[in-house]
């Protein structure tokens, strides 16, 4: 008799693609065993693309929906779902974008589609409370260097050659229909991460940017402040400070004395 | 096995519930509809923080809840995903539902989520299969769960149990409940041509904890019919009927209107819950 493993083996072929899976061991009736397969490869691929263009509805506007549905078809055969929550699928895409030929005119794609991952995480990211600015001004001014910041969960940083979250913006829902975006406007330096007022998405200066990317490897400030001022050495590091705390990216903070 | 088979948790449900999802967030915590009490996915709730839990904090305060799960994939024989019933447990901890379920069906094969409710054989080996699942997912989450029968497409030729006894088997074998979904039962049984009036009458009545009650798409593939389970339409008139079947053999079951695609206005779903609770009400002042 056929095991339950075997059966599973055979009907997870058959939702991969083999029309006849499962033929022989399904009940015909008046319709046949391929065509019962097929209604639930319809529902697995109807489902897993929604839930795809849930997360990048962008994305899904940039391509249109038809391209979507086959997009999503493609990347769903290289990157199914490896949970039983859909919240986690398609974390992959905006990597599988980078080499997906037939969007390939749509360099910036990718780049959008990071910035919707990001959403989608700072969405479902914990709620935190970030230490008081007092907390911070007792700190002495020769301690600062030492000072190592933790950023909040569920952050994303992206930079993008092209304007994409100027793209992000116009295609999100309160936008206006008339709005241009100069692909040529050039760089830019994103945040995506959720504060008291919602999720956020914050175009960065370079410096500050810098700044936020070495403190979330785990930098000192002092460390984060020369890698941003390399970076942009007109950075107003202060001030790139005070924004970071105003829009919540630092949560907590210790003093790590070298050693020595 | 069978040691959840008596627990109360928490206070019992009470008559007709709903299906609280996203859209109605704002609306049910505005008006506070007189509903007996809601049920939600659990899945959209295993992340650690925002909007979702911030609604069903101040929701769960007016109503008792049921935690509903598509994702345990209870009836694969990958290994239960620790993580995933880790997540369910965080969540029972944080909102001390009244009930939590899970479906009768499989949805991984090594590794990979097909995120469906698909069919099992009715086989002593899956039933053996089954029993040590839901056994092993109760002691993990350290509560009993309800297991609910799924509307299916397709029947096993080696399928040699009734899916009616199979389910009445495994609720008795590993101290899980039954959460008889009504709809699936009309889906299932036009589907597959059995009586969906003797499946009901099969079932025995002291596993019974919860009802569902939903909308079907009716697919045309040449002519053919065949009835999918979509949750995105108004309960058939024929579900309807079976439901008074239900209400007959399963008087008081707290049941539920569940709607998830093409979510209509707030008001319908509570039309839907006002239909099924003057339902229950004519059976329960009868068995009384």
């Amino acid at each position: 008799m056929l095991s339950l493993h075997d059966l599973q083996r055979r009907f997870a072929a058959g939702l991969g693609g083999e029309a006849n899976a499962l033929d022989g061991i399904v009940r015909s009736g008046t319709f046949s065993a391929a065509e019962r397969l097929q209604i639930y490869r319809n529902n697995y691929n109807i489902s897993l693309a929604a839930a795809l263009g849930d997360v990048y509805p962008v994305v899904e506007q940039l391509v249109g929906e038809g391209f979507f549905s086959w997009l999503a078809h493609q990347f769903v055969s290289v990157h199914p779902s490896r949970s039983g929550n859909l919240h986690d699928f398609g974390a992959e895409l905006p990597v599988f974008l980078e080499s997906f030929e037939a969007a390939a005119d749509l360099a910036y794609l990718p780049d959008v589609a990071r910035v919707e991952w990001g959403w989608h995480r700072a969405f479902h990211a914990a709620d935190v409370e970030p230490f008081p600015l007092e907390d911070l001004a007792a700190v002495p001014v020769e301690e600062h260097e030492n000072l190592r910041f933790s950023v909040r969960p569920g952050m994303t940083l992206v930079a993008s050659e092209f304007p994409a979250s100027g793209i992000w913006e116009a295609h999100q829902p309160e936008a206006a229909t008339d709005i241009t975006v100069d692909l040529d406007t050039g760089a830019e330096w994103v945040l995506v991460l959720r504060n008291d007022h919602g999720v956020q998405v914050v175009r960065l200066i370079q410096g500050m940017y810098a700044m936020l990317q070495a403190i979330a490897s785990g930098a000192t400030f002092g460390d984060a402040c020369e890698h941003a001022h390399e970076v942009a050495p007109d950075t107003d590091l202060g001030g790139a400070l005070r924004d970071l705390m105003a829009l919540g990216a630092l949560i907590d903070f210790e003093i790590c004395r070298p050693r020595g | 096995m069978g040691q959840y088979r008596d627990d109360q948790q928490a206070p019992a449900l009470d008559g007709v519930g709903i299906g609280l999802r996203a859209p109605h967030y704002a609306d049910v915590l505005a008006t506070l509809p007189s509903v007996g009490w809601l049920e939600v996915h659990g899945e959209n709730y295993f992340g650690a923080g925002g909007t979702p839990h911030v609604y069903l904090d101040a929701i769960r305060a007016h109503y008792p809840l049921s935690v509903h799960c598509v994702g345990m994939s209870l009836g694969a024989v990958d290994p239960l995903d620790r993580r995933h019933l880790g997540h369910l447990k965080n969540l029972i901890a944080r909102y001390q539902p009244a009930l939590v379920s899970d479906h009768l069906c499989w949805g991984a094969f090594e590794g990979t989520y097909f995120n469906d409710l698909l069919p099992l054989p009715y086989t002593e080996e899956a039933l053996s299969h089954l029993t040590d699942r839901v056994a092993e997912a109760q002691d993990i989450l350290g509560r009993q769960m309800l297991v609910e029968n799924v509307s299916s497409y397709l029947e096993y030729e080696h399928s040699v149990i009734a899916e009616w006894d199979f389910l009445n088997a495994l609720a008795d074998r590993s101290g899980s409940g039954i959460l008889l979904d009504i709809n699936n039962i009309h889906v299932s049984a036009c589907n597959h041509g059995f009586d969906a009036r003797a499946f009901i009458d099969a079932i025995d009545p002291a596993f019974v904890q919860e009802m569902h009650l939903a909308g079907f798409a009716v697919n045309e593939i040449d002519g053919r019919e065949i009835l999918i389970d979509h949750h995105g339409a108004r309960v058939a008139e024929a579900v309807w009927a079976l439901y008074e079947h239900a209400c007959a053999r399963f008087p008081g079951t707290p049941t539920l209107i569940e709607w998830d695609t093409d979510i209509p206005p707030l008001t319908t779903l509570l039309g839907e819950a006002e239909r099924a609770r003057r339902i229950m009400g004519a059976y329960d002042a009868v068995a009384a």
